[in-house]
């Protein structure tokens, strides 16, 4: 996706694709490549972060060209530091606070696309194979007669997903020289 | 031979439109013809006012931005022509200073960091400068260490201490935000420094500091400057010629002292007429040539003279029809080495042609 | 100086901003100045000096939370006067617009860009006098036109990025004069545009003032503007007032040594060239509390042990009458002269 920074033509052809794939739901996405491959757990895996991909795509190349123009960039170019260089340790870190934060979002969420694949049978069929999802799924049955089967695995969910915004905040907090103490 | 020479610049940068397929419509001519040339140990200040392509020159002369035409010869070289690995190696002795001083630093680097990054690219430092290959974890603690002397160095001339090493941009005030981009340029020993608005977005306080600092770097290490800023006053103290541009042109050149003296280029005098003075009894007795109307489009500059849509000098002869190069007077040897692109420049100087009333700027006011 | 009663009165105007875990800033501390019809009172300083704080606060702009007003600023109209600072949100929206009007720095953001000029313009008339349709068209192109911009029935119809920088701070002029305000506040009119287009700017208020008798506060940083607009000059640092006097006393006898370096730092366009500039050191970071001196000190060339006891006091310069400054070691002009330049540096250094 750095290619984004170079050469209009291939940002275009790239572009287009990825805006093809957020015109697909996300879960149709996921569940077709599931389909494609047969259902285990790398599958559910694979297919709910190809399923993310557009949407970071979008994110860092709008990151990315907002930060290339910066003086920061151009004053980089005028010391003479080569296009690679300038694209990895200039307009790349500063880029990826929107980044971060997505994916402190996106975690929650790619967490209950998971169990979803699994509830609708795309995840690892191996039944002793403990899975959020799965066990959700299953819980639905007995929601009425054993509550708690459903309550532990979604706080599971609820605390992971909430756990992983909280990295998310404080990864940003670490690299941003602003916010150190 | 002057160390900077430009020759017939041209920088147009195409209009795109299109949702999927981009087509050119048009050309912004950003830059259109501009010759100058620098002289070593001099000041060439560049005036103009926004959109008459100061800062796309500046960064033309460095290869920032894609040269459509012309040449550009820098100690006898044309960087015009180079490659790009060539022109990134020969960047080392043309540097930039920037405008936003806050935000042409990365903020994630600290001020170390920012002043090697030229050092390491250009490998320079170490005991062997032949260009072999470095040996080992002892060469590379000596090159390191002649690498972080020279960045004290150049931090002590900008008037900062090795302190400021491990401390971050934002941990600075604009003015020694500034010194850390001087001392940026600095490090790599360059011969020319392009200051692109060095000091506008400073306090005025802090302004005429980094004006002085400029000054001593000058004096102490020779350094050819050329400045672009759209303050008269400001490139008037400090440059030894003078630019002054309109509309992608270079319509007037001289002497620093010899333009303020006798401004000879129409929009030269309303340039001039239009900076306020700090002296009450200058600024009641003074002259104002009121422009009318606003800049027009660099994309689609006026025929002729550029500036003749605006110009209270206007002739009806040759204005509108024939672009004006610039050229010496004829006939009035004392103005020297002073240049101007203006037909009529003799006769407007002579006071045979005046300024019309209708077309200087009509302000009505109501009851 | 003038016998008349002021328009506007402020006294001990002050601004404290206060942030949950943050120490309060006292961003305007202390300031008093009136506005007189048909004159330009200017407040100048650099960044923090809070003299864009008092516009806002004189404006009621400022926001509510976090945010402590103090002091007076009377207005006098002619049902009565009013004190700004203590008027509810309601009767200030009625003042402003009708009897106060305020110019800010960028035109492009005062302007709603989805809403073309002459909606804009037309609202103020409809709002505040009352104008319906047509008549309030043509009365703002009539304003349009005054205010100097070419074919306004066309421009009533673009929308703010259609015009240049200078047609929009004329749009927004026309704007703030079309109820004919009393009072005009001016925060930076003209920072953002070419000094070509300054200079119609500027001659365009010098012409309101004098043609319409409004009484116009301008705040600035450019002391070039100031010499060539205002009539009395307030020089803002750190929140207070250093020095105040008539155009013609500051420009030829400054006393605060703040003054005196700014204008020793200002590059003039009529100075021979290779003048040296006699800049101030240090940045305005380099502060010490008023409460605890004089807080332009620790960048003073000039500074006594007495500059470090307690407030100094606005008090009358030699020249008396309306000149003043805050100064208890003011420099004379044969020392001034003395002084070695230089230095800049190592003060601002030492925060580093």
């Amino acid at each position: 996706m750095l290619g984004g920074r170079w050469g209009r033509q291939l940002d275009n052809v790239v572009m287009r694709v990825i805006d093809m794939m957020l015109a697909l739901p996300t879960l149709l996405l996921a569940v077709t490549v599931a389909a494609l491959v047969g259902p285990s757990l790398l599958t559910v895996m694979l297919a709910v972060g190809v399923a993310q991909v557009p949407i970071f795509a979008r994110l860092l190349r709008g990151a990315m060209i907002s930060q290339g123009g910066r003086d920061y960039v151009l004053a980089a170019r005028a010391l003479g530091v080569g296009e690679r260089r300038i694209a990895l340790t200039h307009i790349l870190p500063n880029s990826m606070g929107p980044v971060i934060v997505q994916s402190t979002l996106t975690l929650a969420t790619a967490i209950i696309d998971a169990a979803a694949l699994s509830y609708l049978g795309l995840g690892n069929p191996d039944p002793s194979f403990p899975e959020w999802g799965t066990m959700l799924a299953d819980a639905q049955r007995f929601l009425s007669s054993a509550p708690s089967l459903a309550v532990y695995p979604a706080l599971g969910i609820i605390v992971t997903a909430l756990g992983f915004t909280l990295l998310g905040e404080a990864m940003r907090e670490a690299l941003d020289p602003k916010l150190r103490k | 031979m002057s160390l900077l020479r430009i020759e017939d610049l041209k920088v147009h940068f195409p209009i795109r439109q299109g949702v999927v397929i981009d087509r050119t419509i048009g050309h912004v001519r950003a830059v259109d013809g501009v010759s100058l040339a620098v002289e070593r140990g001099q000041t060439y200040g560049l005036v103009g006012e926004s959109g008459c392509g100061k800062t796309t020159l500046g960064r033309a002369v460095l290869r920032l931005t894609d040269i459509t035409g012309g040449a550009v010869w820098f100690d006898g070289r044309d960087l015009a022509g180079l490659d790009a690995r060539s022109m990134r190696r020969e960047r080392r002795r043309l540097q930039m200073v920037f405008q936003d001083p806050l935000g042409s630093l990365n903020p994630r680097q600290n001020v170390g960091s920012i002043l090697m990054e030229g050092l390491r690219t250009h490998g320079i430092g170490g005991p062997d400068r032949g260009g072999e290959a470095p040996r080992g974890r002892e060469h590379r603690t000596l090159v390191l260490h002649e690498q972080r002397g020279r960045v004290v160095q150049a931090l002590e001339r900008v008037g900062l201490s090795a302190k400021a090493l491990t401390r971050y941009p934002h941990e600075f005030s604009g003015g020694q935000r500034q010194r850390i981009g001087i001392a940026r340029a600095l490090v790599l020993e360059p011969d020319l420094i392009i200051c692109d608005e060095p000091v506008s977005a400073l306090d005025v306080s802090i302004q005429a500091q980094v004006l002085n600092l400029l000054e001593e770097l000058q004096g102490e290490l020779g350094l050819t400057y050329l400045v672009i800023a759209h303050d008269l006053a400001v490139v008037r103290h400090v440059s030894d010629v003078v630019g002054v541009m309109y509309l992608g042109g270079l319509v007037e050149e001289a002497d620093s002292d010899d333009l303020y003296r006798t401004p000879l280029h129409p929009y030269t005098r309303s340039l001039m007429s239009a900076v306020p003075v700090p002296d009450p009894e200058v600024e009641d007795a003074r002259e104002r040539i009121l422009l009318a109307g606003d800049l027009p489009s660099p994309a689609d500059p006026p025929s002729g003279c550029r500036f003749h849509t605006r110009c209270p000098w206007r002739q009806d002869e040759r204005c509108a029809t024939e672009r004006p190069e610039l050229r010496r007077l004829e006939g009035v040897p004392e103005t020297g080495t002073h240049r101007v692109a203006c037909h009529h420049a003799e006769r407007i100087l002579s006071g045979q042609i005046q300024p019309s009333e209708e077309r200087a700027e009509r302000i009505v006011h109501g009851a | 100086m003038s016998s008349s009663t002021p328009l506007l009165s402020v006294d001990e105007l002050s601004v404290v901003f206060r942030r949950r875990g943050a120490d309060e800033t006292r961003a305007v501390d202390g300031v008093s100045f009136t506005l007189e019809e048909g004159r330009v009172t200017g407040l100048v300083g650099e960044s923090g000096c809070g003299k864009s704080v008092t516009s806002l606060a004189l404006m009621g702009l400022l926001p509510d939370r976090g945010v402590s007003v103090g002091g007076s600023a009377v207005l006098r109209l002619p049902d009565g006067d009013v004190d700004l600072l203590a008027l509810s949100q309601k009767r200030m929206r009625d003042l402003r617009g009708s009897r106060l009007a305020m110019i800010f720095q960028d035109p492009l953001s005062s302007l709603n860009p989805v809403v073309p000029i002459g909606r804009q313009v037309t609202e103020i008339l409809t709002r505040h006098r009352g104008l319906s349709g047509g008549r309030a068209r043509r009365e703002a192109a009539d304003l349009l036109y005054r205010v100097g911009i070419p074919d306004p029935t066309r421009r009533l119809r673009e929308y703010p990025h259609q015009l240049s920088g200078g047609m929009r701070q004329r749009a927004l002029i026309a704007m703030a004069v079309a109820c004919r305000p009393r009072l005009m506040i001016a925060d930076e009119p003209t920072t953002a545009l070419d000094v070509t287009i300054q200079a119609q700017i500027l001659e365009l208020l010098r012409d309101l003032v004098v043609e319409e008798g409004t009484a116009l506060l301008m705040i600035t940083h450019d002391l070039g503007v100031v010499a060539g607009l205002c009539d009395d000059i307030n020089v803002l640092y750190a929140g207070r007032a250093v020095e105040r006097a008539p155009r013609s006393r500051l420009f030829a006898d400054p006393t605060h040594p703040y003054t005196v370096g700014l204008l020793g730092s200002i590059p003039r366009l009529d100075a021979p060239r290779g003048e040296a500039l006699t800049p101030v050191r240090g940045s305005v970071n380099d502060n010490i509390a008023w409460a605890d001196g004089c807080a332009f000190a620790p960048r003073c060339d000039h500074y006594a042990t007495a500059c470090l006891q307690g407030p100094p006091a606005l008090v009358p310069t030699e020249d008396g009458g309306d000149h003043v400054h805050r100064c208890v070691n003011p420099r004379a002009d044969a020392e001034a002269a003395d002084e070695e330049p230089g230095g800049a540096a190592e003060d601002e250094e030492e925060r580093a």
